[in-house]
């Protein structure tokens, strides 16, 4: 479709297009003899590009077209697609948090519409708590990021709405095997847009049965809603408001421990920004609430454990972009944020006496931030930027002063970026789940728990070919960390009379670096990407115990991922995960005290649990019919883990007291065989 | 077309051909494990076993981690006494270090030393004073006919913190157990502490666990007033128990142990003992 903004008809016969990662393609008339003078052009077309990687090495995933391809049990997630590509993973199945290059869960910042979002997951890393429909633009920056840059010291998941004007009434309907959801985009007026979408499960309607065992059952519902309004009152402006709920409540009623396990959390988001055009620049200015709980309760005759935390982001925040002329290039910004947590504590009754509950704590940072550009030559740009923060929780007071030094070059042999920087976050999280669940708690920094830094070198190539058939990448990062933090507690110990969350935190220094390398074919009816990626990660916590490997790393893993259009209607797609096997503490031997086995670690993280591998596969159908609405149609098959591979968890020894023998015991992930089967409807 | 389909099933073979083998890990010697304990007024009881190093085999007896021909000493710093090793079903494995010529003294300090076969292991500990049991009652728990639930008071030592509590059952095990979540450390004030008491949890029972008691049980309980030592093996134990193998949660690694060059615990323990017919 092509749209002129002008209402003017067209002849154009020279155009110098350039892509918006939408999937529209905005443009200026050239100044031509024979071509009309326009003010703006707007073409809109429908990609079939799963991802684009711009000449900086950021990528951007275009989530709903993910959702016509893999899916997992019937729901489309582009935070699912991301462990796809090299140097990004859970690290486990069940993972909730997506660790890149290396870092922790909590060193990657997730953001819906510029506000950040504490977690990011439902149930088990099964897919993320964002509808891919509403917030389709995913952009995936690794360890080299633009101004302003994250107040955390990893990667960047910035998930957004579409940017275009709406010019119809858009809706889409999905039914899947745990849940179904609905979205819809309206334009009210001229210059009024709003999006909504929202999604409920009903689990325990459909698998209740399978999910109740001899003596425990399972309970889970889901539900998400997200509203986006936009208002453009004029050529120049843009006001966005955004809201985002998502509500999780997991039971577990165990007959013989007569435990009944309940853990609810929620995220709720809310933002309004304003994008200003003037001339050549761009000021933007956004508010954001961002708050996460999460209630973690276990109940048994005689006693009750209530296990509470949660965190709220308030910020005001700005920047703006403001090309000098064509070798100058300023920007800068603005960042005031509240935050103030509840650190995890243990409301008990019928154990020991009660405790008595933490008071909230308050963190305060305010940030200045400045870049200059400078084109050097015409393939070569320079710039030099820092960010001021003063930080402050209680007595503790910081002031932290992150420079980075950028360059880029762009040849006909690819382009290449390098950039030193150096990164602060004030935030920690910490808890019993390596695995991320949504019990693991957020802490601000204090003395004892200093402001994590990081000194981050990176670099990225890349290069399109074969008029953009065809484009590779490489990354080469080193990151060193310092004040890392790790849980160092015993589940039970929240029993204790006086246990204090901070009481049971480390803090140490770390480093992670490696190469991630991918080659992607983006043209025709065979599309893929193949990615291989090698990374080391250590963590030091005691010093008398030196440098271990740190569970995030993920020292060698290969991701692919194909999709073959066999007509217009359908389409096969896989994707293949190997990597070797994530670290682990390993058994040097096993014993037995009071009638139970003990296992006798060895030295942490230096073994590794066998090789990781599993191959998903999909089919998409799809159709159109054309009655009172013209309607697209997709139904979807995916089968994860199509060969049933037994990717194991963990490795433990037990006895069996049928034959008096003691045996290993492998407890491998459910993730096998996973069938889904899904229905879309779009208009 | 065809060229096509086989193109896409060939990136599926060559997919398919990355798999990997186990990653290795370096083999370590067996190490001397105690599970040992002398009561207040009681005497010295050790389980002496030796840890069992995981072999290219699946399964291995029981039998290779028990230690019949070791040297057990006991010693409270005035004499020393040599335990007899001895073949008892009431314990797990069934064979046991024991002695009837030390009593244990509250203030005392016990020390200990295992040796077989190369290798050895000390340990010492200073028996705190006994609380007082002040209530010990059971009561149906909600929704079932048989299962019953029983309730601890106690007023702690004075100065003393850290307690854990033992159950036996009559008619089922010889020995008294660790209670399911027995580790209790107290707040530090002289008030009454109420705690519920749980069956033990063990590896060897051939049935499903249950925390509670069955109607009729008649059920001994013993609070043992600990060292801190021996309360930090016994909440890593029951942390371990209550969790361990579960995929959700991180292990919290090898339990802390006051047993130097070896595994386990040697805890001499203030002890007082209440019996309870479970009633609802």
């Amino acid at each position: 479709m092509l749209r002129c903004v002008s209402g003017a008809t067209l002849r154009i016969a020279s155009l110098s297009l350039a892509f918006i990662l939408t999937g529209s393609i905005e443009c200026r008339a050239a100044e031509a003899a024979d071509s009309v003078n326009l003010r703006e052009v707007e073409v809109v077309a429908t990609s079939q590009r799963i991802s684009r990687l711009d000449d900086s090495g950021v990528l951007t995933v275009d989530a709903s077209l993910i959702g016509k391809n893999l899916r997992s049990l019937g729901e489309a997630d582009a935070v699912g697609y991301l462990k796809l590509l090299p140097g990004v993973t859970s690290g486990n199945d069940y993972g909730s948090g997506l660790s890149i290059q290396g870092g922790d869960y909590s060193h990657t910042l997730f953001r819906i519409n510029g506000a950040p979002l504490f977690f990011p997951y439902h149930f088990g890393g099964i897919f993320s708590v964002v509808s891919p429909a509403h917030y389709p633009i995913v952009k995936l920056e690794k360890a080299i990021h633009e101004l302003p840059v994250p107040s955390r010291l990893g990667g960047l998941v910035d998930m957004s709405t579409r940017r275009g004007k709406l010019d119809r009434v858009a809706g889409s309907g999905n039914v899947g095997v745990i849940s179904s959801g609905l979205g819809m985009s309206i334009p009210v007026s001229g210059t009024l847009d709003v999006i909504a979408s929202a999604r409920i499960s009903y689990i325990d309607e459909l698998y209740g049965k399978l999910l109740r065992g001899n003596s425990s059952a399972t309970y889970y519902d889901l539900g998400d809603v997200s509203v986006t309004a936009v208002w453009t009152p004029g050529l120049h402006d843009r006001i966005t408001s955004d809201f985002f709920m998502n509500s999780d409540n997991l039971r577990i009623l165990d007959d013989a421990y007569a435990m009944n396990t309940l853990m609810k959390w929620k995220n709720i988001v809310a933002s309004v920004g304003w994008e200003h055009r003037m001339g050549k620049g761009v000021i933007k200015t956004s508010a954001y609430y961002s708050g996460f709980s999460n209630r973690l309760s276990l109940a048994m005759p005689q006693l009750g454990l209530r296990l509470p935390s949660g965190i709220s982001q308030v910020s005001v925040n700005g920047t703006i972009d403001l090309p000098i002329d064509s070798l100058w290039r300023v920007k800068a910004g603005y960042d005031l944020m509240l935050n103030t947590v509840l650190p995890q504590w243990a409301d008990l009754s019928g154990y020991s006496s009660p405790h008595v509950e933490p008071e909230k704590e308050h963190g305060y940072e305010a940030a200045l931030s400045a870049g200059v550009y400078r084109r050097v030559s015409q393939p070569l740009m320079l710039s030099v930027a820092v960010r001021v923060a003063g930080y402050a929780q209680g007595r503790y007071r910081k002031l932290l002063v992150d420079p980075s030094v950028t360059a880029s070059l762009s040849e006909s042999w690819g382009n290449i970026k390098f950039q030193v920087a150096s990164y602060s976050q004030a935030l920690h999280q910490v808890g019993f789940s390596d695995i991320g669940l949504a019990s693991n708690f957020w802490l601000g920094s204090t003395a004892e728990l200093p402001v994590q830094r990081a000194l981050s070198a990176a670099v990225n190539y890349n290069k399109s070919f074969f008029d953009g058939r065809y484009t590779c990448s490489a990354d080469i990062y080193f990151k060193r960390l310092w004040n890392s933090s790790e849980y160092d507690g015993y589940i039970l110990g929240l029993l204790d009379g006086d246990y204090t969350a901070r009481d049971n935190i480390l803090t140490g220094d770390g480093y992670n670096y490696g190469v991630d390398l991918m080659l992607s074919r983006n043209f025709g009816r065979f599309i893929g990407s193949a990615g291989y990626a090698f990374g080391i990660a250590r963590r030091r916590f005691d010093p008398t115990v030196g440098w271990v490997t740190a569970s995030s790393e993920l020292r060698h893993s290969v991701n692919m991922f194909a999709r073959y259009r066999i007509d217009s209607r359908w389409s096969l797609s896989a994707a293949f995960t190997y990597a070797s096997g994530r670290p682990v503490t390993p058994i040097k031997a096993f014993y037995m005290v009071g009638e139970n086995v003990f296992m006798d670690y060895g030295r942490r993280n230096s073994g590794n649990l066998p090789a990781y591998h599993r191959l998903d596969l999909s089919a998409t159908y799809s159709f159109a019919t054309r009655k009172l609405l013209q309607l697209r149609h997709f139904v979807n098959v995916s089968v994860l883990n199509a060969y049933g591979h037994r990717n194991i968890d963990i490795v433990s020894y037990n006895y069996d007291s049928d034959d008096n023998m003691f045996y290993r015991k492998e407890v491998a992930s459910l993730y096998r065989f996973m069938p889904s089967v899904s229905y879309t409807i779009e208009f | 077309m065809k060229s096509r389909v086989l193109y896409f099933i060939s990136c599926l073979a060559s997919m398919l051909c990355l798999v990997s083998c186990d990653g290795t890990i370096a083999p370590s010697q067996p190490s001397l494990v105690v599970d040992g304990w002398i009561d207040s007024d009681g005497y010295p009881v050790v389980v002496l076993t030796k840890t069992i190093v995981p072999d290219a085999s699946d399964r291995t007896p029981v039998s290779d981690c028990l230690v019949r021909w070791g040297k057990v000493t006991v010693s409270d710093g005035e004499r020393e006494v040599v335990l007899t090793g001895t073949t008892n079903e009431d314990y797990f494995p069934p064979y046991i270090y024991r002695t009837y010529e030390m009593r244990g003294v509250p203030g005392k300090t016990y020390d200990i030393t295992a040796s077989y076969d190369g290798m050895k292991v000390t340990a010492s500990c200073k028996m705190p004073p006994s609380a007082s049991i002040t209530r010990l009652t059971s009561r149906k728990i909600q929704d079932s006919d048989s299962l019953c639930e029983i309730t601890l008071g106690f007023l702690p030592a004075p100065g003393e913190r850290n307690y854990h509590i033992l159950t036996r059952i009559h008619g089922s095990n010889g020995r008294f157990l660790p209670s399911f979540m027995g580790a209790v450390k107290t707040d530090g004030s002289a008030e009454t502490v109420t705690v519920p008491v749980y069956a033990p949890k063990t590896d060897t029972s051939p049935y499903d666990f249950s925390p509670h008691f069955k109607l009729g049980d008649t059920v001994d309980v013993a609070l043992c007033t600990v060292t801190a030592d021996v309360y930090d093996f016994w909440l890593g134990y029951d942390d371990e128990v209550a969790f361990g193998g579960n995929q959700f949660v991180s292990s919290a690694g090898n339990l802390r142990s006051n047993i130097k060059g070896g595994y386990g615990v040697w805890s001499a323990q203030g002890v007082v003992r209440r019996t309870i017919i479970v009633t609802p």
